[in-house]
């Protein structure tokens, strides 16, 4: 009866390898697809049948991607990682802030105002992106990086919410100690919730940068002159008004997804956890 | 009213001292809440009962807008085509994700891998990956129709270009992208369940079938809802994947209404009546949850 049942488990655990094998490969089909054609020469992308490793390769695709002289493509990574830097920065500290305060602080109608903060997140970003739009015009605050920054640094509700749920697990007898020992509340906040948080907060930047890195609709609303576009943005320039080489575009989609893929492979914990604990949907 | 101990001096020092920190620690958030939420909200109200495109002032028209949609043919596409994308996406989606966290839940090490490769797409940019994808369609040298030929002799449609096939091209991008999230948090859910539950049945004589379908699938319910809700509200405004991949063609037949709300407002600057297309689908993904918490309730076990 056991061996029957061991067996049993081993013919499962095999066939469930097989699936997720071949279920990986689908899954992963597109980025070796994508890297590959973009280190074809050029003609090679159209070869039939298909060839799947680019021999002879050539980084001429990405070259030629920096050195268009309609699109600043490198000064797009610089834009992206300037503002993710900046985002990522200003969450981890208002978000924080807040979240220990929601968490731990006893103060005029906590719970109501938490709660209204979070159930704003079930408004859609359609909703708001008009009047956003409009009021950001009327500030002449267009083609500029404060309608990215802004609302992404102050109305964080998500990293809040996240980070308040980790604050909630750390006790409070801690707390109390630092108090009689006569710590501001900021001092609280600084000296001992902020290192316990640790993880959590890489946690948050991870999630933080990941959701500015890949956004899209903000920077098309609100971007226009070209050297200010994020990656994402110029990206889809690049594809949708030029006819340009599949390979090249292959380059430029190779760029925009590693370095976040690159920062996946090492911190992946703190990917998962962050998806897990928020439930926000990439 | 617990305001008055703002000025209540009889009250301990400490104590107001923590309420006015408190304060002062969420007021960013508060003033974002009311700067980049509360605000748009409420103008977008107002939006939607004018014309307005930019140039000349907003001019009021009450719920004339609403009316237009109700009777637009190009709006009611709209909305068949976000109801098509979501129905077929979404169940294709979680019944994947659950599928694959079923498979993966060993403590084994390929299963580490396993999960990492799943889990990659999720945090592709939806841009990057339709480029991808794209190519991957390419009715000629695309390799999608190069495998359907190459193992099953099919062969493969045009996709983006044709009409009955761009849908279906979206929502496989889609799935894709999404079944690592479902997987992921089917994951979650599934280690919450305590080993006992199965030890139980195990003695009992339970197969694996039965137990599947008697205990994880009930006891998982809760995730199931989590991910229906989520999954609804993000699949009635995808936008980056229409505008990158078919931008909305060919013939409207993947003119979602996130792209219709784009599309009109900034493209057309009809910023008017982008926001009353806009209400609709709030009012739409309102509905939604609230019709899913109401059936929540019968088949959710908590």
């Amino acid at each position: 009866m056991a061996l029957a049942k061991k067996t049993g488990n081993k013919v499962i655990i095999a066939l469930s390898l097989l699936i997720l094998g071949v279920g990986s490969f689908i899954m992963i089909l597109p980025f070796i697809w994508m890297v590959s054609t973009s280190f074809k020469i050029p003609g090679a992308e159209y070869s039939f049948p298909p060839e799947w490793l680019p021999i002879p390769a050539t980084i001429g695709n990405y070259i030629e991607l920096f050195s268009l002289d309609f699109l600043p493509y490198g000064r797009f990574f610089l834009n992206s990682i300037y503002l993710t830097a900046i985002i990522s920065a200003g969450c981890l500290f208002f978000d924080s802030l807040a979240a220990f305060a929601f968490a731990k602080l006893r103060f005029w109608k906590r719970d109501t105002i938490f709660l209204i903060l979070l159930s704003s997140m079930m408004l859609p970003v359609a909703v708001r992106i008009i009047p956003l739009y409009l009021m950001m015009r009327l500030l002449h605050w267009l083609d500029t990086y404060l309608p990215l920054i802004l609302p992404r640094i102050f109305a964080g509700i998500w990293g809040t919410f996240l980070l308040r749920q980790f604050f909630l697990t750390i006790p409070d007898d801690l707390l109390d100690a630092a108090k009689i020992d006569g710590c501001s509340f900021f001092g609280i906040y600084w000296q001992i919730m902020l290192p316990l948080a640790k993880p959590a907060l890489i946690t948050l930047a991870v999630i933080a940068s990941l959701a500015t890195w890949n956004d899209f609709l903000q920077p098309l609303v609100y971007l226009t002159s070209l050297d200010k576009y994020t990656v994402q943005i110029g990206l889809a320039y690049l594809v949708t008004d030029y006819e340009v080489e599949w390979r090249m575009f292959m380059a430029g989609s190779t760029l925009a997804v590693v370095p976040i893929l690159l920062v996946y492979v090492f911190l992946q914990k703190h990917f998962t956890r962050g998806i897990v604990m928020s439930g926000i949907k990439g | 009213m617990k305001f008055h101990h703002f000025f209540d001096s009889s009250r301990s020092p400490f104590l107001r001292s923590e309420n006015i920190n408190g304060l002062l620690f969420v007021l960013p958030l508060i003033f974002g809440f009311l700067a980049f939420q509360f605000y748009p909200f409420l103008a977008s109200v107002f939006l939607s009962l004018t014309r307005y495109n930019l140039l000349q002032p907003a001019r009021w028209v009450g719920i004339g807008n609403f009316v237009l949609l109700v009777k637009d043919p190009d709006f009611h596409k709209v909305l068949w085509n976000t109801v098509y994308f979501t129905t077929v996406s979404i169940p294709a989606g979680m019944i994947g994700g659950l599928f694959l966290a079923l498979l993966v839940n060993y403590k084994l090490k390929t299963m580490t891998l396993f999960r990492t490769i799943y889990f990659l797409p999720m945090f592709t940019s939806w841009i990057a990956a339709g480029v991808v994808w794209a190519w991957l369609f390419h009715p000629s040298f695309g390799l999608v129709n190069y495998i359907l030929w190459g193992l099953f002799r099919i062969e493969g449609p045009e996709w983006l270009v044709d009409a009955r096939w761009a849908m279906p091209a979206i929502i496989i991008v889609s799935i894709w992208k999404n079944i690592g999230y479902n997987m992921l948090i089917f994951l979650a859910g599934l280690q919450g369940i305590p080993d006992t539950f199965y030890e139980a049945a195990e003695l009992d004589g339970a197969g694996r079938i039965r137990r599947l379908w008697h205990i994880t699938i009930p006891l998982l319910s809760p995730t199931t809802f989590f991910i229906l809700i989520v999954s609804v509200i993000a699949a009635f405004q995808i936008f980056d994947v229409v505008y990158i991949m078919t931008e909305g063609g060919p013939e409207w037949s993947t003119r979602v209404i996130g792209y219709h709300v784009w599309n009109t407002g900034f493209r057309y600057m009809k910023m008017g009546y982008a926001s009353a297309i806009a209400w609709v689908l709030f009012i739409f993904i309102f509905g939604a949850t609230l019709i899913q918490w109401r059936i929540g309730k019968r088949w959710v076990h908590y």
